[in-house]
């Protein structure tokens, strides 16, 4: 018999197998610590939550600095307009 | 309602008594598949528990549309592509250890034995995994599956979601391929 056809006879020939003694208690040992782990959907949820804090945060001290900056001009502005009313009133006199 | 609806239902709600009927009656049949993917029985174990582990988690998103039997082994042969794939990447990355040994080393340090290495040894098994590993998926899973005992090309054709003629056909050239394999040395 050609060597290919020998081998090939191998493949049919190959004799079921049973499960081993334990598969079940692998399985259920498996089936167990599947079930504690987060699900890919609970997982999901709290990678966007985690997110979505990380962006409330970075909006909010923006939006500080933000206001800082204009309260900043704002007095500015102010000083600048003092002034000028100050000057202009000692100029009528 | 018939009777595969009722339990399907029952293993919806994840009823314990259905999931063991479950697992009890399709076992033999996934270790199997897996056995006749890898040829090793560790593999095998391994994957068939894997298998249920993903079959216990996704039969509630199972519609009916076939037969439940049809479902699983649709999800083993699925599992077992996906590892073939995970394996060729990995084989991909350790080759260059296999060539410095340390395979070997690893195994004498830690006192075991490779799995089937009797089985490894024998040239033939060898070839015939070689072989197998070389054809393209459908002709692997169609040659796979036909030879389950118990198994019809014609149940082969439903898990597959292809025609009987399909089946053969792919039989047909998967034997050719191997034989062409083993030819060529």
């Amino acid at each position: 018999m050609k060597q290919e056809e020998k081998i090939f006879e191998l493949f049919d020939n190959i004799s079921s197998i049973e499960p081993s003694a334990n598969w079940d208690e692998m399985f259920y040992s498996k089936l167990k610590s599947s079930k504690s782990k987060p699900t890919f959907k609970t997982g999901n949820v709290l990678l966007v939550m985690s997110i979505a804090l990380i962006l409330v945060n970075v909006f909010s001290v923006a939006g500080n600095l933000w206001q800082q900056k204009n309260h900043h001009a704002d007095s500015n502005l102010k000083i600048v307009a003092k002034q000028f009313l100050i000057s202009t009133s000692s100029s009528k006199y | 309602m018939n009777s595969e609806e009722g339990f399907l239902e029952q293993l919806k709600q994840g009823d314990k008594k259905a999931f063991e009927k479950l697992f009890s009656e399709h076992r033999k049949t996934v270790l199997n598949i897996c056995y006749r993917f890898f040829l090793n029985t560790d593999d095998a174990e391994d994957l068939s528990q894997d298998i249920f582990v993903e079959v216990f988690h996704s039969v509630k998103k199972f519609r009916g549309e076939s037969k439940l039997s049809t479902w699983i082994y649709r999800i083993a042969v699925s599992k077992c592509l996906d590892e073939i794939k995970m394996r060729n990447r990995k084989k991909r990355i350790t080759s260059l250890g296999e060539k410095l040994g340390l395979e070997e080393i690893a195994h004498w340090l830690t006192g075991t034995e490779r799995p089937d290495k009797m089985l490894e040894e024998k040239e033939g098994y060898n070839k015939l995994l070689q072989g197998l590993n070389k054809l393209p998926d459908s002709q692997r899973v169609a040659l796979t599956l036909s030879k389950i005992e118990g198994y019809s090309n014609t149940e082969v054709a439903v898990i597959m979601e292809t025609s009987l003629l399909a089946v053969d056909s792919l039989i047909y050239r998967a034997k050719k391929n191997i034989k062409k394999f083993i030819e060529d040395g």
